[in-house]
């Protein structure tokens, strides 16, 4: 890391809330980091993108396409999750995967 | 044991076994670990929290016995927590019938004495940190490292710590709707309209609403909009978007609203969970859940609450959506109508994502 320079100090505290909220879990470190491209319906972005502050977005047609980086994948399948279907995971294959075993490990289990 | 992921614990195994006989501050440091740990996961087998933070499992055991006695008296009556020892049967009595069991107790639980959901950490570890002090603490690690007056095993300490705190960076600090909060308590204090866009959490349908804002609060572990309604609607702040205040300040009077908890129907939902698992403490913990009924050394009951009736199907699309976050090894026990809970929400997750 290069230091060219220190800028003034932040005229103002960082807001911060409740931890458990604000720490994008997504970034803590289970493995190296990875890349995740996620999409979601443009009507939808401003829901879906609250929950993934990193991400770059671009337009694909009615669709935003998210990229960021993750190490955490089970905190990136539970958000993925927890938005019910607002946004699906398209990249990476690890990721689609573990939500696809975890969903229908669950069917499985209420069906028998 | 699931892997702690946390930003200032080494990943397991990295760090080397530490000699019985090594000095105080390094035991310490390693303990502190292992409270990390456990504060993330609840509970989990002596020997699994030693081998990751690299202790031999006696000493992590006298270790964490030496903290849990020394507890409230060496950090003062608000020590904010508790820890316990079980066995395969179960968690051991505070009497003298359970002593002999106590040697043979594989299992650590941290708790906390202010309640569900108040970990340990929230008072330690978790405070929240200045990212400019962050920034200064990474830069002054580097110069230091660049001004070659460390010794070589203080630059490794030194490296490492630098390390750490790198990665802590690389955690960005956001709070979901905040501004969009912030935003609607304007409109509440102005007694202005507001238009957004709002997709219902649980079953997905979206629709543009108008609406005359009342109170912003948290319900739970959401942020919620109370609004004009019969007598009061409830709009989750985090799926709204495009949210812009409408029409003239002053608009409307704002009515003597219900107590929050009297604002929001809530259902009793009772789930049946391994003890000790983290599916437990995700539900006691994060959901204010309370245990029912202690079925077996393997399973017990928990009740939550959950917002709305019991008869509304987004209700059951919102503890399907908890259910398919916890995984497979978590059932409905009550209500029945909610056994298949997971299903509706779980095949639309699934269509969105056939290969």
């Amino acid at each position: 890391m290069d230091v060219v320079g220190l800028g003034a100090d932040l005229t103002a505290p960082v807001e911060v809330g409740d931890p458990d909220e604000i720490l994008d879990s997504t970034a803590w470190n289970e493995h190296a980091p990875r890349d995740a491209e996620l999409r979601c319906l443009t009507s939808e972005l401003g829901a879906v993108l609250s929950w993934f502050p990193r991400a770059y977005v671009a337009q694909d047609g009615e669709e935003s396409v998210l990229r960021f980086w993750y190490r955490n994948e089970s905190a990136l399948v539970s958000r993925v999750i927890g938005l019910a279907g607002a946004v699906r995971i398209v990249a990476p294959g690890s990721a689609r995967a573990a939500l696809q075993q975890q969903v229908g490990a669950v069917l499985e289990a209420v069906q028998s | 044991m699931r892997p702690a992921s946390l930003p200032f614990v080494p990943p397991n195994g990295q760090q080397q076994l530490l000699a019985k006989n090594a000095p105080a501050g390094e035991q310490l440091s390693r303990l502190l670990d292992a409270l990390l740990v456990l504060d993330a996961q609840g509970s989990c087998r002596v020997a699994d929290l030693a081998a990751a933070v690299g202790l031999e499992p006696s000493r992590m055991r006298e270790l964490l016995s030496a903290f849990m006695v020394a507890g409230a008296e060496a950090l003062g009556p608000d020590a904010p927590f508790n820890l316990d020892f079980s066995t395969d049967k179960g968690s051991l009595s505070t009497d003298a019938t359970d002593d002999d069991a106590s040697a043979s107790a594989d299992t650590v639980r941290l708790s906390s004495l202010r309640g569900p959901g108040r970990w340990l950490l929230d008072d330690v570890g978790r405070r929240p940190v200045m990212v400019r002090d962050v920034a200064r603490a990474v830069l002054a690690a580097r110069l230091l490292l660049e001004s070659k007056v460390l010794r070589a095993d203080q630059i490794l300490e030194v490296e490492v710590l630098a390390e750490k705190l790198a990665d802590a960076m690389r955690a960005s600090v956001h709070s979901p709707a905040s501004s969009t909060a912030s935003l609607l308590q304007r409109a509440v204090d102005a007694r202005q309209r507001v238009r957004f866009r709002y997709r219902h959490p649980w079953t997905g349908a979206s629709d543009i609403v108008q609406a005359t804002p009342y109170d912003v609060r948290r319900q739970r572990d959401r942020l919620v909009l109370d609004a004009a309604g019969e007598p009061v609607a409830s709009y989750d702040i985090g799926t709204m978007s495009e949210v812009e205040l409408v029409g003239e300040p002053v608009a409307f009077e704002r009515p003597v609203l219900p107590e929050p908890a009297d604002r929001t129907t809530a259902a009793e939902v009772v789930l049946r969970v391994r003890p000790y698992s983290n599916e437990e403490r995700w539900l006691c913990d994060g959901w204010g859940g309370e245990v029912v009924d202690r079925v077996s050394q393997d399973e017990l009951d928990v009740r939550i609450q959950l917002d709305g009736d019991v008869a509304d199907p987004a209700t059951a699309q919102r503890l399907g959506v908890l259910l398919l976050q916890l995984g497979p090894s978590v059932r409905v026990i009550s209500p029945e109508a909610f056994r298949t809970a997971a299903a509706t929400v779980g095949r639309r997750l699934l269509d969105a994502h056939v290969d």
